[in-house]
């Protein structure tokens, strides 16, 4: 870990003039994109206090919830590109609400680093028999009523995507935050349910089972269970990255030390966020960052937006 | 409490058929003005898989037609059988007094505010023209005293103008009441949270 | 069975254990704190328990966060302040002849002259014992009735019927409220077109929001209903105390007490009219949008006319403060079964409860939380138990700890703040401004905030001054994002019939029944 820093001292030196270490001048504004209470608000307090104890600067969080972290983001472009305003989002605030916004475009940012990525699985009870999603589609074909549950649109038309895939007849039921589609579904509300990472420990207690992955690869805990993209529901998985983003025209020297400080406590077992994102979205903190991040969600949009316009 | 018990129904009054007809204006400029200029999702929508369901503007237009049905109702109601008398203890309406009240009071409040909002950044400002310091007040919204400057003095001045405002003098019991509530405010939002600051300070 | 045994266990077992499983005290405390605080600012002219829980929201807010751990805490100093305001209210009525609150104003009609008789403190401990057993009585029918209500409404009401059960609830509450009918309708429309203001359900970004990036997840809920409830009212008590300048006149000298005990035959001679307030307010409790005043009214009205020799009311009789104190105070453990049950709040005091409920964890009130899930424990992963229904059994272990306290403590306390009826509002109020700006800046996030408690203020200040009520604007400002969901998805859900409401012929009788209810009110008021 020590030898981290000098690193990117040393890529400092080959950038530009030599100088002093990125340092704020005065407190952080650590904006966190969804509400209180929730995963995401969770990670973000607990990486703020880590960082504040780690490099000594006043990091002081605050919730603007809304939009899938778009009401943040539409904020945090006129905020001054010091380095004092931050916000944790997903990347999808920035590589998918932003087709069509008039409000936020992806280069109104500096993308900083990511801090974990989803593990988004299609779930159903240990206790349906299921073992696959043909399974479930037997049973739905078979005059079984399927409740699916989730938390947004993004996911409900996922779930659309595989009714229409198979032919069956989906109910949606709609929750707030992650956890309330594991909820539905043990409660016996939902037969079928959305997880983004959440699941992990039901999944491991033999309670749920894991039909399909909708990230881009099979999930860390059913390594066997086919993708989506496998099995030509979809052509994009549903899965998400939680990422940090300052408004554009940061400086590389202040990215690039905020990101070396934010992996330093990733990189650390020991620390309350590593051990939340390692419990939560396994198999760990992923540390994507800088330019092979902005890159990435390129990438991403311009797919996102053949998606969008072969919806349409 | 025991007003006498007010007299039936009169004729239309001014206000009970003013506040209909500008809810009504209202809710034909929300109908053809505000949403349309605001809303961006349609009255439906159709969804990836070509089902049309309500869109966005589908409730508020639901919403503002209520309203507009309701006011011209109200209105027809008043101008043929009356307006409805107020209840005891109310006259119904805004009197010459009362706005006279709402002037005054926003004005101090909004003059407080101001000074609120302003006074942090300005006294940084001087300071800087004076080469006192070379911070700009974004860098000092968690150092005292610039913290305190804005949300203390205008706060101070705001509410001890309100007191003496509607005591008619100045007391001591007022700006020691005033000065207390100032220091509890600052003890709890400041120092017993960490995360949360006074305003203005997150604006900046 | 043993599944609601269980249930309950863990709801009182909740109340007194941290998440991780120590023994928190912290609950308990606040309960007592709340009900000391409440019985304070009942007996403090101008303030009253609404008033008093919007203020320490924030600030409890604050001090305990928005984890699941803060909701008791948090809920236990509002349901105390309830409770103790209710309490509180009879001292100044019955001391100084000055009500703090409307419903009070019946307690000063037997209340005063006892004072004047030298019966001052038999009177206070009349309506002290009145009172909590008016309270008691009320919140063992939300118990019984809440959880039974809730799941019937479950099993019956889909979507349609939902929504048009919450028109029904609006239109009500307008009826009973303000002198128009229509306009009270009006301005809970208005109130819900408001609400929509931000973020929408499709993702299309923002609407309504002019353009104003801080209002992309809409108008702060917060910010916006201590506004119009609070500011409001703020506005006109600074009004008003500038107009009583010059008219004001001390309390009299209390004369000399005479046999203040309060006797077992005292109390065997007012138990039948503290009984019949006691439904009397329970009822009219468990009715959205009828106030405190009404009970108080209609208790003392049915204690008066039922009684042997009616011509003794208001002369000074213990029947008299034990009518209107039992009835009154019987209003606010009822209020909460539509809360509880529906997810409707029928007044103030439940508004705020939906208030911090909303704010506060990941608890949300409304039929689904007496739903009695299967209880299982996993490694990891933590317990699989409709954790609702627990907070729920908690909130009740509360209520039934305050009472407790109140039975006890709550008299002693209550005899004693005799002085507070001093306390001048020409201080309080901008006091009160203040903190309510410092509070919600904080906690809804910038100056945003503060512009929408001042305007929302205005709002409250011009309804109250036209005489229209405010209650379904609240009301309206809170049910609407989910009455759109409840729309939205009824008509997607009916193939996009755009009769579907009418369909269903619960929704339909509930829609006809809010029509008729607009129609004999405007009838009555015209």
């Amino acid at each position: 870990m020590r030898l981290f820093i000098p690193i990117i001292a040393a890529l400092a030196l080959l950038a530009g003039p030599a100088q002093a270490e990125w340092a704020p001048k005065g407190p952080i504004k650590f904006w966190i994109g969804f509400g209180a209470g929730g995963g995401t608000d969770t990670q973000a307090r607990a990486l703020a206090e880590e960082l504040e104890a780690l490099k000594g600067w006043r990091i002081i969080p605050e919730n603007k919830a809304g939009g899938g972290g778009a009401v943040m983001a539409a904020q945090l472009k006129n905020e001054p590109a010091d380095g004092q305003t931050l916000g944790l989002a997903i990347n999808t605030t920035f590589d998918f609400a932003t087709i069509g916004n008039e409000n936020i475009s992806i280069d109104d940012f500096t993308y900083i680093t990511m801090t974990a990525g989803s593990q988004m699985a299609v779930l159903a009870r240990a206790d349906s028999g299921w073992k696959s999603l043909d399974d479930m589609v037997n049973a739905a074909k078979s005059g079984t009523k399927i409740v699916w549950a989730n938390w947004g649109n993004q996911v409900q038309a996922g779930a659309e995507m595989v009714a229409r895939h198979y032919g069956i007849e989906v109910n949606h039921l709609r929750g707030k935050g992650g956890k309330s589609a594991i909820n539905a579904l043990v409660a016996k509300d939902a037969n079928v349910g959305w997880g983004g990472g959440v699941q992990g420990p039901l999944v491991a207690a033999g309670e749920l089972v894991i039909l399909a992955s909708a990230e881009p690869q099979p999930l860390v805990q059913a390594p066997k269970q086919p993708t989506l993209i496998d099995l030509g529901v979809m052509k994009t998985g549903l899965g998400f990255q939680f990422l940090l983003a300052a408004p554009k025209g940061l400086s590389d020297d202040a990215r690039d030390t905020i990101a070396a400080a934010i992996h330093e406590v990733l990189k650390n077992p020991e620390t309350k966020t590593a051990k939340f994102i390692t419990k939560q979205y396994p198999p760990g903190p992923l540390m994507t960052s800088g330019d092979a991040l902005t890159a990435q969600l390129k990438k991403n949009l311009e797919a996102n937006k053949e998606l969008v316009k072969l919806v349409k | 409490m025991d007003t006498p018990k007010a007299t039936t129904s009169k004729a239309p009054d001014p206000w009970d058929i003013g506040f209909g007809v500008l809810v009504l204006a209202g809710s034909l400029l929300a109908i053809f003005v505000w949403f349309p200029a605001d809303i961006k999702g349609g009255f439906f929508n159709t969804t990836p898989l070509g089902r049309i369901e309500p869109g966005d503007a589908f409730f508020p237009i639901l919403l503002a037609a209520t309203l507009g049905f309701l006011s011209a109702l109200q209105v027809a109601i008043s101008l043929i059988k009356g307006s409805p008398s107020p209840s005891p203890g109310s006259l119904g309406k805004l009197t010459p007094h009362n706005i006279r009240f709402l002037i005054i009071f926003l004005s101090i409040c909004a003059t407080g505010l101001l000074i609120m909002f302003v006074l942090g950044p300005t006294v940084v400002w001087v300071m800087r023209e004076l080469g006192l310091t070379d911070a700009e007040y974004r860098y000092l919204t968690d150092t005292a005293p610039y913290k305190y400057i804005g949300y203390v003095v205008g706060g101070f001045l705001m509410t001890v103008t309100l007191i003496a405002w509607t005591e008619g003098r100045v007391r001591p019991a007022g700006i020691i009441a005033v000065l207390s509530v100032l220091v509890v405010a600052i003890v709890v939002f400041d120092v017993l949270l960490t995360n949360v600051l006074l305003p203005p300070n997150a604006e900046f | 069975m043993e599944l609601v045994l269980e249930y309950v266990i863990r709801g009182v077992a909740d109340v007194f254990t941290t998440s991780s499983g120590a023994f928190d005290w912290m609950p308990l405390v606040m309960v007592v704190a709340g009900l000391f605080v409440g019985i304070i600012v009942g007996a403090t002219p101008g303030l009253n328990g609404p008033f008093a829980m919007a203020l320490s929201l924030p600030v409890l807010i604050w001090v305990f966060g928005v984890s699941d751990d803060a909701l008791l805490p948090i809920l236990g100093f509002l349901i105390g302040l309830m409770k103790g305001a209710t309490v509180g209210g009879a001292v100044p009525a019955i001391l100084f002849n000055t009500p703090g609150t409307p419903d009070a104003y019946l307690t000063t009609l037997d209340g005063h002259p006892m004072a004047m008789k030298g019966e001052g403190p038999k009177a206070l401990k009349v309506a002290h014992f009145s009172s909590v057993c008016g309270d008691t009585f009320s919140d063992m029918c939300l118990f019984l009735t809440a959880p039974v209500l809730a799941v019937l409404i479950e099993s019956v009401l889909d979507l349609p019927e939902k929504a048009a059960l919450i028109i029904l609830s609006l239109s009500f509450m307008a009826a009973v409220a303000g002198n128009s009918p229509i306009k009270g309708l009006m301005v809970g429309v208005l109130g819900m077109l408001l609400a929509l203001m931000g973020t929408t359900l499709s993702g299309n970004g923002p609407r309504m929001t002019f353009g104003i990036a801080e209002l992309g997840n809409g108008l702060p809920l917060s910010s916006a209903i201590l506004g119009v409830l609070i500011v409001g009212e703020v506005f006109i008590g600074i009004e008003e105390a500038a107009r009583e300048r010059l008219s004001r006149d001390g309390p009299k000298e209390a004369p000399a007490l005479g046999d203040n005990r309060l006797r077992l035959s005292d109390i065997k001679r007012i138990m039948p009219n503290i009984l019949s307030s006691s439904v009397i307010g329970t009822a009219i409790g468990a009715l959205p949008g009828i106030g405190t005043t009404l009970a108080a009214t209609l208790g003392y009205d049915f204690a008066k006319r039922t009684s042997k020799t009616p011509e003794k009311y208001g002369t000074g009789i213990p029947e008299g403060v034990a009518a209107t104190e039992a009835a009154n105070s019987s209003v606010s453990g009822a209020n909460l079964i539509p809360v509880m049950s529906l997810g409707i709040p029928g007044n103030f005091a439940a508004v705020f409860i939906i208030l911090a409920v909303e704010s506060v964890g990941d608890f949300t009130l409304g039929p689904h939380v007496f739903r009695f899930t299967e209880i299982k424990v996993i490694e990891g992963y933590g317990t699989i138990i409709n954790k609702d229904l627990v907070i729920a059994f908690a909130m009740f272990t509360l209520m039934v700890i305050a009472n407790v306290f109140n039975w006890t403590l709550g008299g002693v306390v209550m005899r004693s703040l005799g002085v507070l009826a001093r306390v001048p509002k020409s201080i309080m109020l901008p006091v009160v401004l203040l903190i309510t700006l410092t509070a919600v800046y904080a906690q809804d996030g910038g100056f945003i905030a503060i512009w929408v408690v001042m305007v929302f203020g205005l709002i409250g200040y011009v309804l109250k001054r036209l005489d229209i009520s405010i209650l379904p604007f609240v009301i309206g400002f809170l049910l609407s994002p989910r009455l759109e969901e409840l729309v939205r998805g009824g008509y997607s859900a009916s193939g996009g019939d755009p009769l579907f409401l009418l369909k269903s012929p619960i929704a339909l009788a509930f829609l006809l029944a809010s029509g008729f209810i607009i129609y004999f009110a405007t009838k009555k008021a015209g």
